[in-house]
């Protein structure tokens, strides 16, 4: 019996991680090309669900809602960062900071306008169960993984593999050489806009069949998001994985064996890695 | 605005002062109810500032210390029935604490650390008032919290608190202790060159902030008798950004004028509309992309000699 | 001997800056560091001064290990250094530069009296309230060598003191350096001007792609062989 459950915590754990892995990673990858730090990361999350949940009450068909709403999230950012985000790139960070923050608090009055304010629910997918042990798992949790498994796939191959990802390489390591050989910053920055805004619509998205899409839901996700990022070391891929894994699958285990402490975990967690590394897992100083 | 400039300072503070002590024999009640809390959430903005300011940084957390003081008295008279001099000396001691915790985590690395983990611990906090009901009566808050005297008189003792921190606080800002601080935005390497520690000066700057921060708190509790978690949300967060960004960074009055602003506005536009936070999030993109000197930068640069022009800018 | 480095070593990814150099220097002696560029020297002084930590190697203030000190630490042990970029508070006033290190001092001191021995030794009296991005290049070394001095340091690194400074204020920048060798100090002298080092160093480190090639007195290195042909060689 005991066994089983903590199968079962461990995948639920595994699953959500992935969840905060492919919305983190969004949030740090646009931030290690463009070093803003985006406040309204999180609302793009909301708009990711709301859009999929949209769409799909038109045609009835999840993938294809996801796809299209996070594609949808993706141009969303690119407007943000041509409209209003690259005026700030030359600013101190508190304001960059504030200027992403003021587009969440104008997003969240647009969700509460267009869909009200109480949470809504995608209807069941029917995705289905199967059995080990003689205990029921959701598939889902399974499709998550793989889903979080093909994302990081997908950017490995990107960054490493594609003409694109050397000239962000190059970017990351210096700008003035790379503009010097002919890189064009803003087309960077504008696409690496795209990849994190889809990243955390596809996130906001995939949260649906487990979740239900409100209004503060940007909020909660946004600080998971930083938290990882920030324990990871901020701009850094891989530690958004690694801390995303540990932050999804120790406040899984943690409501099996301290279920009051459930909510205190990932701080617990992170102040405790500042103390000992305070840029991060894999952080730079 | 950096060297103490009678002629600059005395116009503005008197004017202050004479609206201060006019207003309860001519406002209403709900202007003088409103008034209280313009001069409490000036006091909690400038307490921000000084962080903000003075040292560039950027916190995103400042409720925790708000609602960390305002909770701590809050429970202690009304759940533990305490004294409300030992409810008040734990309320003081709570924003210590936590500020030279937090402080610890957040700044010893990059900044922009500061504003993540601010967030994120004060959050944590909200979270927990919300889960524990038993101490903190979880979404419906505490009530019943008297504050024995009319609201007359705790407008007059609310004020006098607020004008006496301000005082100090700026006696802090313009001491030499002020200067290390502007020191560290101008040039941490020197800083560190000429002797000084910047974590612990940033420490002592967070302190500072939090301790008067917390006393805003305090005077929270008395204006509704009330806590609610609402006061631990990342939203009442923002509101000594977005006042002290209205007002201007720059100058010690900066954050006072955006949060007479921003009290009014918020009172007036959400007669017509409960979407008051567009409003709030365009005005808001509009001075950073426009007026990053705020209402007092504007003023100073329009009205005044060019003398007074500073590079602008927080870091 | 007063500050001594053991086989300093220190690496930036693959290249290695600073090669296995030991030097010791005294008090009151005026110590020029020279090579060409890219030979360590600035790394080095970084990594007396606690900007960096060497790879391998210890940094040694009077016998007693200091390496490990980070900046401010050392400066209240008496280290303390001007930079190749002018390093001050570009935005505060002359009066506040000099202010600010005078208050790390400990015990306290008194810092009206010191601000004022202090700017009239650079004479920059006249301008203690101006902005300190008013001053000339000149003047803005010479502030920034003040606000070493304000810590009473008993070892100064200067790094490249002259660049970019006109010819009368070399002068009085020279004749600084050699009231800080009359008051005991020892003077670490970063430098290209060749004419400036002959002229004030009473002894010479040669640095050449990370190592320390030759240590001696200046007309031993004007004759040294290996020095003729690195400065010939870094010519080409």
């Amino acid at each position: 019996m005991r066994i089983e459950s903590l199968i079962f915590q461990l995948l639920v754990g595994i699953s959500t991680a992935m969840l905060y892995w492919i919305v983190s990673v969004g949030l740090t990858f646009t931030f290690g090309v463009t070093r803003v730090l985006n406040f309204a990361h999180g609302s793009f999350y909301m708009f990711g669900a709301y859009l999929t949940l949209a769409f799909f009450t038109a045609t009835g068909s999840f993938v294809g809602s996801l796809l299209v709403a996070s594609i949808c999230v993706g141009l969303i950012g690119i407007l943000c960062e041509r409209g209003l985000i690259r005026f700030s790139y030359a600013l101190p960070v508190p304001f960059q900071l504030v200027l992403t923050f003021g587009l969440v608090l104008v997003f969240e009055d647009v969700v509460r306008l267009f869909w009200g304010t109480a949470p809504r629910v995608i209807p069941s997918l029917g995705t289905g169960t199967f059995t080990l042990m003689g205990r029921r798992f959701p598939l889902y949790s399974v499709y998550l993984i793989i889903i979080g498994a093909l994302i990081g796939g997908l950017l490995y191959l990107a960054i490493n593999k594609t003409k694109w990802g050397v000239m962000i390489r190059a970017m990351i390591s210096d700008i003035d050489l790379a503009m010097a050989n002919g890189i064009n910053p803003e087309v960077l920055y504008s696409s690496s806009f795209f990849v994190g805004s889809f990243l955390a619509g596809l996130g906001g998205a995939l949260s649906l069949p487990i979740g239900s899409a409100s209004p503060g839901m940007g909020e909660h996700i946004i600080i998971y998001s930083f938290i990882v990022t920030v324990m990871g070391g901020l701009g850094n891929i891989k530690g958004a994985f690694v801390a995303s894994l540990i932050i999804g699958v120790a406040e899984s285990l943690g409501a099996l064996y301290f279920p009051n402490l459930t909510m205190a975990i990932p701080y617990l967690i992170l102040a405790s890695i500042l103390v000992y590394k305070p840029e991060g897992i894999y952080g730079e100083v | 605005m950096e060297r103490f400039n009678l002629k600059k300072s005395a116009p503005p503070f008197a004017l202050a002062l004479f609206v201060v002590i006019l207003f309860p024999f001519l406002g209403t009640s709900y202007g003088v109810y409103l008034m209280v809390k313009i001069g409490i959430l000036s006091l909690y903005a400038i307490a921000f500032n000084v962080l903000f300011g003075y040292c560039g940084l950027l916190s995103f957390g400042h409720a925790l210390f708000f609602s960390g003081s305002a909770y701590a008295i809050a429970i202690s008279l009304v759940v533990f029935d305490l004294p409300l001099w030992a409810g008040i000396g734990i309320a003081l001691a709570v924003p210590v604490a936590s500020s030279l915790a937090v402080g610890f985590l957040s700044l010893r690395h990059r900044e922009i650390h500061f504003a993540m983990i601010t967030l994120a611990l004060s959050m944590l906090f909200w979270g927990i008032v919300v889960k524990s009901r038993h101490l903190t009566g979880g979404e419906d808050g505490l009530a019943g919290i008297s504050r024995g005297m009319s609201v007359k008189s705790f407008y007059f003792l609310s004020y006098g608190v607020v004008f006496l921190c301000a005082g100090i606080i700026y006696r802090i800002v313009k001491s030499d202790f002020g200067l290390l601080l502007r020191g560290i935005r101008e040039n941490e390497v020197r800083i560190k060159f000429s002797g000084h520690s910047i974590m612990k000066l940033r420490i002592a700057a967070m302190v500072v902030s939090a301790l008067f921060t917390g006393i805003a708190g305090i005077l929270w509790i008395f204006v509704d008798g009330t806590a609610t978690p609402s006061i631990c949300h990342w939203s009442f967060s923002a509101i000594p950004v977005i006042a002290t960004l209205i007002g201007g960074p720059q100058s010690f009055a900066g954050p006072v004028v955006g949060t007479v602003v921003y009290v009014l506005a918020e009172d007036i536009i959400t007669k017509y509309t409960m979407y008051w936070q567009v409003f709030l999030g365009v005005l808001i993109l509009a001075i950073v992309l426009f007026f990053r000197g705020g209402v007092v930068g504007i003023v100073m640069e329009k009205l005044l000699s060019p003398a007074f022009k500073r590079p602008k800018g927080g870091t | 001997m007063f500050l001594a480095t053991e086989k300093i070593t220190k690496s930036f990814g693959g290249l290695v800056a600073v090669n296995d150099v030991s030097a010791s220097f005294e008090k009151g002696v005026i110590t020029a560091i020279i090579g060409p560029n890219g030979a360590g020297k600035t790394t080095f002084v970084n990594v007396c001064t606690g900007v960096f930590r060497p790879d391998r190697g210890e940094v040694l203030l009077g016998g007693r290990d200091v390496t490990p000190l980070p900046p401010h630490e050392k400066v209240a042990r008496g280290i303390g250094r001007t930079f190749q970029i002018t390093n001050i508070f570009q935005g505060l006033s002359v009066r506040e530069n000099v202010r600010i290190p005078l208050l790390s001092r400990k015990p306290p001191v008194d810092v009206e009296e010191g601000t004022a021995r202090l700017l009239s030794l650079v004479n920059l009296e006249g301008f203690a309230d101006g902005e300190a991005s008013s001053l000339s290049h000149g003047d803005q070394k010479l502030l920034e060598v003040a606000m070493c001095l304000a810590l009473e340091p008993e070892i100064i690194f200067l790094d490249e003191p002259m660049a970019g400074v006109n010819p009368a204020d070399r002068g009085r920048i020279m004749d600084i350096i050699r009231d800080l060798k009359e008051r005991g100090l020892a003077v670490i002298l970063i430098e290209h001007n060749m004419d400036a080092v002959f002229a004030a160093a009473d002894r010479i480190l040669v640095m050449h792609r990370g190592s320390l090639i030759a240590d001696g007195l200046p007309e031993e290195i004007r004759s040294n062989q290996e020095v003729i042909d690195i400065y010939l060689g870094g010519l080409e």
